[in-house]
């Protein structure tokens, strides 16, 4: 799989978390930044303009839908993926604004998977 | 004929000592008389004879007809008796008008002279001389002579001597006379008397009584007349009022002794309730006692059962043990000579309504016994409410023989043959005269009772029946008359009713429980509905709980992980590890808090000094004060009250917000902890001066799992709250963004001291 070094954003509250993913994605060859609250997310999207982001629904001070769609509004085309320990707002229609829903978990196989899914999609398109 | 001029002529000696004996003649003949016929009879014949006057006739003034009545006459007229002649009339009439004596030598030359009769033709003289008492003409002496002239000064003096004396016996007749019509009346008033009287004299010598104290001491009159009063009364009687020392004390100050209250038992009455009076009456000089026996045992019976009924229906009215109660009645029915009954059983249908069985029985077992106790009671003048007091308890009910032998007695209330069911179901009293007769009575109480007349009387309440009394009269063995079975049915009535008020009290406690029984799953309904509730808060939030849970399981496993990619990078992997272990950390308090939250303990209550409490949290907390940077600062008020709280509640409440205020302080800051008495609560505040909580952010920050720290499980606070709810107190919090935030706990000390009185009355 090429990486091509793309630009992820990662928008988590909890540190230690957003430690491992970053070790997790550099790993991988990506380049990561991070926001801790939307804020800062949405704050970074608009002047870093990352190729991907991950996101937490649950943030101190934003509804993490609301986040969603206000990076919708930005940039329709950047792709988002929520990472949540909830499982219950898989069904919720806003979801579908985002391009995958990944349940937290030990195991981070699905979650770079979906990283990689999503960023290839849209290299081919962009290349198509 | 001896010529009356004999008698004149006699020498003067003669004359007056035949005078003489004339007037003692009158005077003994005044003294016999009893009345005033026979003194007018003697006398006439006396003057008559001794003088042998021609006629002699007495008359007697009628005042209210202004008449004289011939009243007695000797001689040779023939007078009808009854002869009236008109005062004024004739000489006679004369002398009765003037109150002069008056001689006449010649009658026919005498305007005056009036013929009384027929024969009186012969008459030429005549001497009349008016009988005075006091002053007015009461009688007339008449004598006649055939001759002219025929009285002399002498006879004038000796006939006025006469009149004189039967002046005399005439008042003293009368006197006597009234006296014995006195004496009559007396004898009237004192034999009409309801009561037994004697009149006693100062020697203590019956001279009067009436046909009731004869009877009383069972005596003729002839007997009881003329004898000691000592003698003739009951001994025990003359024994127990000291009765000689009590009329000689009558006798000399005047003052009357009353006896109320003397029982009396002898054989020949029942017994009976006695007043006794002792009066002086005093007259002419002469004392006399008067003794005075009155029956009171009607009336004292009748008082005694108004007395009584009054206080058992007052008693009803007190809420009362039934049995008590119960005891009190049957006691004093046979506390007689008030009320007449002996023995008494009391027979109590059970709630089934199945049978009766004999709830209590009273009576003493001998009429030795009966006599002994009612004297005692009478003695004392028992009320119901030392009835009452006197209840001997549940034990004592069984003690004597008689208690004992019907003891158990259980009667079936379907067996309709059975006479005292009959009666229950009847409503109506029951009279047995003769118990063992009846086969259809229960074999016991046909044994016990025998032949000894009983009455049955069933207890009903609205129309449902409660028991049966029976009651005899085993020792005074006076057949039971209705005036007694009234009385039973007076008691039985208020019995009835406070069996029956017991019953509805009964029912009312029994409802009184399962009221409270109710109430009692009620709250605890309740309280799991709390529970639930918060339960339920909980898995509102459960997807925040995943959350919480999943994030430090994430990283947790996520580091694991990457220690396993890269086992030999140990500097990466002492930092995952201790990655590792910050999160299970916060994994081990979140479980703990949720803990805390979701299966609270009742606070278990104890005195504490919130004072002491602090310290020992903040002791703790030194260390990681220093490390922070923060002051810890404690201002606490001396001579803080006590409280009631649960040390490790209350300090898991401490500690979160102390925690709390360290998490708004980072970078250093100050804690201060304060605490002090007022409106009546314990107050304790801990104030920090750190960011401050944001106004919409402040309603929401006791709801479990509201945070609005990056780490932290929400609850903490929320334990908080409930922790100080649970010791039923009040959390509050003020903030300024910028200046600090400051919670203020309230712990009541009103709570304590409702405690503190539960714990006394215990």
């Amino acid at each position: 799989m090429k990486v091509a070094g793309e630009k992820i954003l990662i928008i988590e509250d909890d540190d230690n978390q957003r430690l491992l993913y970053r070790e997790e994605l550099e790993e991988l060859g990506y380049r990561v930044i991070e926001a801790a609250n939307a804020e800062e997310g949405l704050r970074l999207v608009e002047e870093e303009k990352p190729d991907l982001v991950i996101l937490d629904i649950w943030m101190p001070d934003m509804n993490g839908l609301e986040t969603l769609t206000r990076i919708y509004d930005m940039n329709p085309n950047l792709p988002v993926i929520i990472n949540t320990a909830y499982s219950a707002y898989q069904d919720r229609f806003t979801s579908w604004l985002a391009e995958a829903y990944v349940v937290k978990s030990a195991d981070l196989s699905e979650l770079i998977n979906a990283v990689q899914r999503s960023l290839e999609s849209r290299s081919k398109e962009k290349k198509d | 004929m001896v010529s009356v001029m004999s008698v004149s002529r006699l020498p003067q000696e003669e004359r007056r000592a035949a005078h003489l004996s004339v007037l003692m003649k009158v005077a003994q003949e005044a003294l016999k008389a009893f009345d005033l016929q026979s003194l007018f009879n003697s006398t006439a014949e006396a003057l008559r004879e001794h003088f042998q006057y021609y006629d002699v006739a007495i008359f007697e003034v009628d005042e209210n007809r202004e008449e004289l009545v011939l009243r007695a006459h000797s001689g040779a007229y023939e007078l009808p008796s009854g002869y009236r002649q008109k005062v004024g009339v004739g000489i006679v009439g004369w002398v009765a008008k003037t109150g002069e004596p008056l001689c006449v030598g010649d009658v026919l030359s005498d305007p005056r002279y009036v013929m009384a009769s027929e024969a009186e033709t012969k008459t030429r003289s005549e001497l009349a001389v008016p009988i005075k008492l006091a002053g007015s003409t009461v009688g007339v002496i008449d004598i006649q002579a055939p001759e002219v002239n025929g009285f002399d000064e002498e006879d004038v003096r000796l006939i006025k001597t006469v009149a004189d004396q039967m002046a005399k016996a005439i008042e003293a007749i009368r006197q006597f006379q009234r006296a014995h019509m006195f004496r009559e009346l007396n004898e009237q008033i004192i034999e009409n008397f309801p009561e037994s009287v004697a009149v006693v004299n100062e020697s203590g010598m019956i001279v009067a009584a009436n046909q009731k104290f004869c009877r009383e001491v069972n005596l003729p009159k002839e007997e009881v007349i003329g004898s000691s009063l000592y003698d003739i009364v009951d001994q025990s009687l003359v024994e127990s009022l000291n009765l000689r020392s009590a009329v000689e004390r009558v006798l000399e100050t005047g003052e009357p002794k009353h006896y109320l209250g003397v029982q009396h038992f002898s054989k020949r009455h029942p017994p009976r309730l006695l007043e006794i009076h002792i009066l002086r009456l005093q007259a002419a000089g002469r004392r006399r006692i008067i003794f005075l026996v009155d029956d009171a045992t009607e009336r004292s019976r009748r008082v005694f059962k108004l007395e009584m009924l009054l206080q058992i229906t007052q008693a009803i009215g007190e809420t009362l043990e039934l049995n008590r109660l119960l005891h009190a009645i049957l006691k004093s029915l046979t506390a007689g000579p008030g009320l007449g009954f002996n023995r008494a059983i009391l027979f109590l249908v059970n709630e089934d309504e199945t049978e009766m069985e004999v709830a209590m029985a009273v009576g003493p077992a001998t009429r030795e016994e009966a006599y002994a106790i009612w004297a005692r009671l009478a003695q004392e003048k028992w009320t119901l409410k030392q009835f009452i007091e006197d209840y001997p308890g549940e034990e004592g009910l069984w003690q004597t023989p008689f208690q004992q032998a019907v003891r158990g007695i259980k009667i079936p209330l379907a067996d309709r043959n059975d006479i005292l069911v009959q009666c229950l179901f009847s409503g109506e009293v029951q009279k047995l005269e003769r118990p063992s007769q009846y086969h259809n009575l229960h074999p016991r109480l046909r044994e016990l009772f025998g032949d000894v007349e009983i009455v049955c009387i069933p207890l009903v309440a609205k129309k449902k029946p409660l028991g049966i009394i029976i009651a005899d009269n085993a020792f005074s063995g006076q057949p039971i008359a209705s005036e007694e079975i009234e009385v039973l049915r007076l008691f039985a009535t208020p019995a009835a009713l406070a069996i029956d008020n017991a019953r509805a009290y009964r029912q009312v406690q029994r409802q009184a429980l399962q009221l409270e029984a109710a109430l009692a799953e009620l709250k605890s309904a309740q309280e799991k509905l709390i529970q639930s509730a918060r339960l339920a808060a909980i898995g509102q939030t459960a997807a925040k709980v995943a959350h919480e849970i999943r994030n430090p399981l994430a990283t947790i496993g996520g580091f694991a992980r990457a220690i396993l990619k890269a086992p030999n990078d140990i500097e990466r992997a002492i930092r995952n590890a201790r990655i590792i272990y910050e999160e299970v950390r916060k994994l081990e308090e979140l479980l703990q808090e949720m803990l805390d939250f979701t299966s609270p303990k009742a606070p278990s209550l104890k005195w504490a000094d919130l004072n002491e409490l602090i310290r020992g949290v903040c002791a703790k907390y030194e260390n990681q004060a220093r490390d922070a940077n923060v002051d810890l600062l404690l201002e606490l008020s001396e001579n803080l009250p006590m409280v009631m709280v649960d040390e490790k509640q209350f300090e898991r409440a401490l500690v979160n917000l102390i925690q709390n205020a360290f998490q708004a302080l980072r970078g250093g800051g100050q804690v201060t902890i304060r605490t002090w008495c007022e409106d009546d609560c314990v107050k304790l505040a801990v104030t920090d001066n750190g960011y401050g909580i944001p106004p919409d952010a402040l309603q929401h920050i006791f709801e479990p799992f509201f945070t609005t720290k990056p780490n932290g499980s929400g609850l903490g606070l929320a334990v908080v709250k409930r922790i100080v709810e649970d010791h039923n107190g009040q959390i509050e919090v003020s903030s300024q963004l910028g200046v600090g935030t400051t919670f203020v706990i309230s712990l009541p000390l009103r709570r304590s001291e409702e405690l503190e009185t539960g714990e006394e009355n215990e």
